[in-house]
């Protein structure tokens, strides 16, 4: 039932770093005593309300051998409740004029629902269910592990380039959970047993592990009674705790080859690691990403599509996650251009970066695109909600983070993008993957 | 004061509504929310242009878009004139190059896009004028360089090819092709004949004709005023001129008479792409427009909708199955579609007709009817937030000529259609004996099921045309295969020659999935072979035989010569294997005449000493080797192997192949490499040290 890739295409990982809007986004937030962080931001221009809950569980919440649960609990919250019918959570959504869905990334699930704002308690019933008693039980696993199986094999196994993320995350992450992709393994899957599906629920999906947030047009003080209303009833969770796992350096580049049954052209990736979305540099890399590909005028795009004309698409991105990040280039050659080409034009123009400081003039260039997608990027309630709950779940607790998020892009200097390009683009220690068509 | 006493008011609402929580029904509905259109400020340039402004200050951002109301044109032998076209008007300028006009854009972080039917920008309040006059300017002023027209149609070219396989990709363009006709703007398709035959004239023709103030509109939506939108369009627009534009009048096309099946064999399907489909007439100002919507939204409009409840949630057949259907000012179509694993295709049509059948004989009942209209007012409700949205619901007014309060009564039109309309419209827009079904599939797997259906079943390639069995067999009369070998032995040099040649060396270039590799191939009489595969330094691949015993190593790994393989060499006794062919270990026979890429061959069928075949195609004409085909069985896999030879040169007085196409297929996959000599040395060099 998902319909966004988890595996995350290449383009939204690299939105997903710098979603945020220009003007101050207000809103109010309040605990319940069951622990349950509430976010409500009042936007009255269209009849549109988004109501969502972020779970602080991923994939890297998960067990070597027990891969891929807190997707599988996408699916398995979908199923009913013990007010809900199997099968009608949706249907209740759709023949009340909503749209839902959900989607799991390393770090946090995220669900939601967007209704006519008519709809709202409607949609707080709905997700306090979910919270409160879903039913999990044999049959709801069963069906599900067929449907996600069903979802692998027409989202990742039958699309093209659709396993460049695991092939990298597998390289880059030995020891830390980020070596494995949140839909996960279906042997895992098919291995687990109901108890242990039940468990993870417990651990993880409890009001202290969530943030509501809900956005739109509504009326604040209603709206927290009726949260109140719904939710207070959710008893309160054992503390999550979770401990990051430290990655050994990288010794040596790994330079290795993928294959991949439905692509025609080959790819050329490189991939490094890189500190986690907190961090400062991470916001620098994801501006190195911006010189390098952003643009007609980009460093490799005009070099290599329109210039030397040997590739057909270029791009850099900075794929940031919680605990750490992944910065990626990607080239598809045109005209029989051979790889090692398109790898030797890439890594001569991150040389440049870190030998030369970029000029005035491409650092303005590149503070106005920030912001222009930093604008662009909270045009709509849904992402504002998300906006705000990741700024909770992410960033010490700071809702408003996405406020401030302009002010620190502003603060990097031209020399911190040189450092930054000097100290973790390092062709060294890093992976170099051809991304071959099997045969 | 105040904040304590909503505090107080807040505190007794929830320990009243605490207590009273019942949590066993979907809570009620609030009042349904005011939906307010407003409408934008329309104006019109002396040229022509209408001006649309949404002022919407939620956002400090601005976009515009001008888009010409030019309809389908049909493209002809040059499909793809337009896409180029519109690649090209954002190539540079006459005022400025290429680079410089990236650079304008990305300077402001604006983002600027051109189009064959128009230009868009958009950008921060404080940098919109320059965004703006830079999509004006590119749309006025293209600069046409034929540089940049090769580097595009270069990219048109390589873009085909990465998708000759894609079945959907193929299941689109000739589902299509198929229903409008190969003439039809909505059937034709771009080819890689069709993109060669464009020339930087044609794209300039083509833009004298379409880019043009007639029929342009102007929408700006965002942080501006009308005033303020107004003065820019006319500082930009107002004094341009352009041809006058006129839509294109189409023939109406015809659905078949009786339904049929449209088979298109893509052997590496695995799953089939069905596509059931009937051209239909439905203006958007018909009293049958809003009753359409929803019986297709009862049928396939989504994941509580007929299909995919029957095709998905009961047979398990697809992931998803759905139906559409588009109103317009020409014939638009109704399809019902869904990928199917290969097994299931037959069932999968069946049930489709099915679904189609019962929406034309039963009524739909109060509860679907019920929900599918809440869908449809919640839905409406929901796109509102997109501020654009009210701008597109003006322009569609202006050019479907609707009346002025269609969208605003759009709900009141939707929430008054009956189940009786919704049965009068599926007999009248979903076709059931007069329907067309295509599939793309797996012919091997699934034509014999689709056969027993009872529905007449046409074939058609990748790019519609239909396929005859004969249309592969060359009106030849058959030779003895004795004689095909003889004169081929004849044609590369003769007998006498190729005795003499007791050593060759053959150096050959690949280019494999954008990498190169350096093949070398050594053979000395009687039966001696080797060949290396190097990438740079690094030997990749190496073969050896050396009269007696052989390996193959890859990447390291040695693997020693089978007993099988070891006979298969050891019964060569010529560096020529055609030279064997006549001795009587091998058995030869013709089996036919075949076009190879356009010329008649004959077709042999050569059995080794082992009892393995290969097939063999020699030009009937030249009498040379055109392709070898053989299949095996590696690791449990049916591995098919072709090689097509070509660009045959003399070395010394013997002819040698200088071009080889080899294509390597198993388990629906397929890769095809080439391998360009680049010298031929022979009697020359070689030594059984070679052979180690």
């Amino acid at each position: 039932m998902l319909r966004r890739n988890q595996l995350l295409c290449l383009s939204a990982a690299f939105m997903f770093c710098s979603g945020a809007v220009a003007q101050q986004v207000k809103f109010t937030e309040f605990d319940l005593p069951n622990g349950l962080h509430v976010i409500l931001h009042q936007d009255k221009t269209a009849p549109v309300v988004a109501v969502s809950v972020m779970y602080h569980v991923g994939s890297k919440n998960e067990m070597v051998g027990r891969t891929g649960f807190a997707h599988f609990f996408e699916h398995l919250l979908f199923e009913g409740t013990e007010n809900i019918k199997r099968g009608e959570f949706m249907k209740v959504v759709s023949s009340n004029g909503g749209q839902n869905n959900a989607n799991t990334s390393q770090d946090r699930t995220f669900y939601y629902e967007l209704f006519p704002s008519n709809q709202l308690e409607l949609g707080l019933w709905l997700e306090s269910e979910r919270m409160l008693h879903p039913v999990i039980n044999e049959i709801g696993v069963k069906t599900q592990n067929e449907v996600v199986k069903e979802e692998k094999r027409l989202r990742v196994d039958n699309q093209p380039y659709s396993k460049i993320v695991s092939e990298i995350f597998k390289r880059l992450f030995i020891d830390h959970p980020y070596g494995w992709q949140p839909i996960g393994s279906m042997e895992d899957l098919d291995a687990a047993k109901l108890e242990e599906f039940q468990n993870f629920f417990k651990k993880y999906y409890v009001p202290n592990n969530a943030v509501l947030t809900i956005a739109g047009d509504i009326e604040v003080e209603a709206t927290r009674a009726l949260v109140t209303k719904y939710f207070s009833a959710v008893p309160k969770g054992a503390p999550v705790n979770y401990k990051r796992v430290e990655e050994k350096t990288i010794a040596k580049s790994i330079v290795d080859t993928a294959y991949d049954a439905n692509i025609q052209l080959p790819a050329i990736i490189t991939a490094y690691r890189v500190p986690g979305m907190t961090s400062k540099d991470s916001k620098t890399l994801g501006l190195i990403s911006s010189i390098l590909s952003q643009g007609a005028s980009s460093m490799l795009y005009k070099k290599m599509v329109d210039e030397k004309k040997n590739a057909l698409a270029v791009q850099a991105l900075n794929f940031s996650l919680e605990d750490y990040g992944v910065y990626i280039t990607f080239a598809l050659p045109n005209n029989n251009t051979a790889l090692d080409t398109l790898l030797k034009d890439i890594d001569d123009e991150i040389k440049v970066l870190k030998t030369d400081l970029i000029s005035e003039a491409d650092y303005r260039k590149l503070m106005n695109q920030f912001e222009n997608n930093y604008v662009t990027t909270n045009s709509r309630v849904l992402g504002v909600a998300e906006n705000l709950a990741d700024g909770y779940t992410f960033y010490n607790k700071n809702t408003g983070n996405i406020n401030n998020e302009l002010k620190e892009v502003r603060a990097i200097t031209r020399e911190d993008i040189r450092e930054a390009a000097k100290k973790y683009l390092n062709t060294e220690k890093r992976v170099v993957l051809y991304y071959l068509p099997a045969k | 004061m105040r904040t304590i006493l909503l505090c107080m008011i807040a505190a007794a609402v929830y320990t009243q509504s605490f207590a009273q929580v019942d949590r066993s029904k979907p809570p009620k509905a609030g009042p349904a929310p005011i939906i307010k259109i407003d409408n934008p400020v329309i104006t019109k340039l002396p040229n022509g242009i209408t001006v649309l402004v949404v002022e919407n200050h939620k956002l400090p951002k601005i976009s515009a878009t001008y888009s010409i109301d030019m309809g389908p044109i049909t493209e002809g032998d040059k499909a793809g004139v337009l896409s180029l076209m519109g690649g090209m008007l954002g190539e540079g300028t006459t005022v400025r190059s290429k680079a410089a006009f990236d650079q304008a854009v990305d300077k402001i972080g604006a983002d600027v896009n051109l189009s064959a039917g128009g230009g868009f920008a958009s950008a921060l309040t404080r940098y919109f004028d320059s965004a703006f006059i830079l999509m004006a300017e590119a749309i006025k002023k293209p600069s046409f360089e034929n540089d940049a027209f090769e580097k595009l149609k270069g990219q048109t070219l390589t873009g085909l090819k990465a998708n000759e396989k894609s079945v959907t990709a193929v299941a689109g363009r000739v589902t299509n092709a198929l229903s409008y006709g190969l003439n039809h703007p909505a059937g034709e398709f771009e080819t890689e004949e069709s993109i060669n035959n464009i020339a930087l004239g044609d794209v300039k023709q083509a833009y004298g004709k379409f880019i043009t103030p007639s029929r342009g509109y102007l929408t700006f939506v965002g942080d501006i005023t009308p005033a303020k939108a107004q003065a820019l369009a006319a500082m930009a627009f107002s004094t341009w001129k352009g041809a006058p534009l006129s839509l294109e009048k189409l023939t109406m096309v015809a659905n078949p008479a009786k339904t049929e099946i449209n088979l298109v064999d893509m052997p590496n399907a695995v799953q089939s792409e069905i596509s059931v489909t009937n051209l239909i007439s439905l203006p958007m100002s018909s009293a049958d427009y809003f009753p359409v919507l929803v019986a297709n939204q009862i049928l396939g409009g989504g994941a509580e909708s007929k299909l995919f409840m029957t095709l998905r949630e009961k047979r398990g057949f697809t992931y998803g199955a759905y139906s559409s259907v588009g109103g317009g000012r020409n014939q638009t179509d109704f399809t019902a579609s869904a990928s199917v694993r290969n097994a299931k295709t037959d069932s999968a049509v069946l049930e489709f007709l099915n679904e189609i059948k019962s929406m034309r004989t039963n009524k739909v009942s109060d509860q679907e009817l019920r929900e599918v209209k809440a869908k449809y007012n919640g839905n409406f409700a929901l796109g509102l937030e997109n501020p654009a949205r009210v701008a597109a619901f003006a322009s569609d007014i202006l050019i479907n000529n609707l009346p002025q309060d269609f969208y605003r009564t759009y709900l009141q039109k939707i929430n008054a259609v009956t189940a009786d309309d919704v049965l009068r419209v599926a007999n009248k827009y979903f076709n059931y004996d007069d329907t067309r079904i295509v599939v793309t599939g797996k012919a091997a797997e699934i034509e014999e099921g689709l056969k027993n259906l009872g529905f007449a079943v046409n074939k058609f390639d990748k790019f519609a045309k239909p396929v005859t069995e004969e249309a592969n067999a060359a009106p030849v009369a058959t030779v003895d295969a004795k004689t095909v070998i003889a004169n081929y032995i004849k044609v590369i040099g003769g007998a006498d020659e190729l005795k003499k040649v007791t050593s060759y060396t053959v150096n050959m270039g690949m280019s494999m999935q954008g990498m190169t590799l350096d093949v070398q191939q050594k053979k000395m009489a009687p039966n001696m072979e080797m060949m290396e595969i190097k990438m740079g330094t690094n030997v990749v691949n190496k073969t050896m035989f050396d009269g007696t015993t052989g390996y193959e190593m890859q990447m390291g790994q040695k693997k020693e010569m089978t007993a099988e393989a070891i006979a298969e060499k050891k019964a060569q006794s010529s560096l020529f294997e055609q030279v064997d062919y006549l001795t009587n270990k091998y058995t030869i026979k013709t089996i036919g005449t075949e076009k190879v890429d356009g010329k008649p061959a004959t077709k042999l069928l050569i059995t080794l000493p082992n009892g393995k075949t290969q097939t063999e195609y020699y030009d009937v004409t030249s009498s040379l080797l055109l392709k070898v085909e053989k299949d095996e069985v590696t690791n449990g896999t049916s591995v098919s192997n072709t090689v097509e030879f070509g660009d045959y040169k003399k070395v010394g007085n013997v002819l040698f192949p200088y071009l080889q196409k080899v294509t390597i297929s198993a388990g629906g996959q397929e890769q095809s490499f080439e391998m360009k000599v680049t010298e031929v040395k022979l009697n020359e060099g070689v030594t059984t040290a070679d052979f180690k």
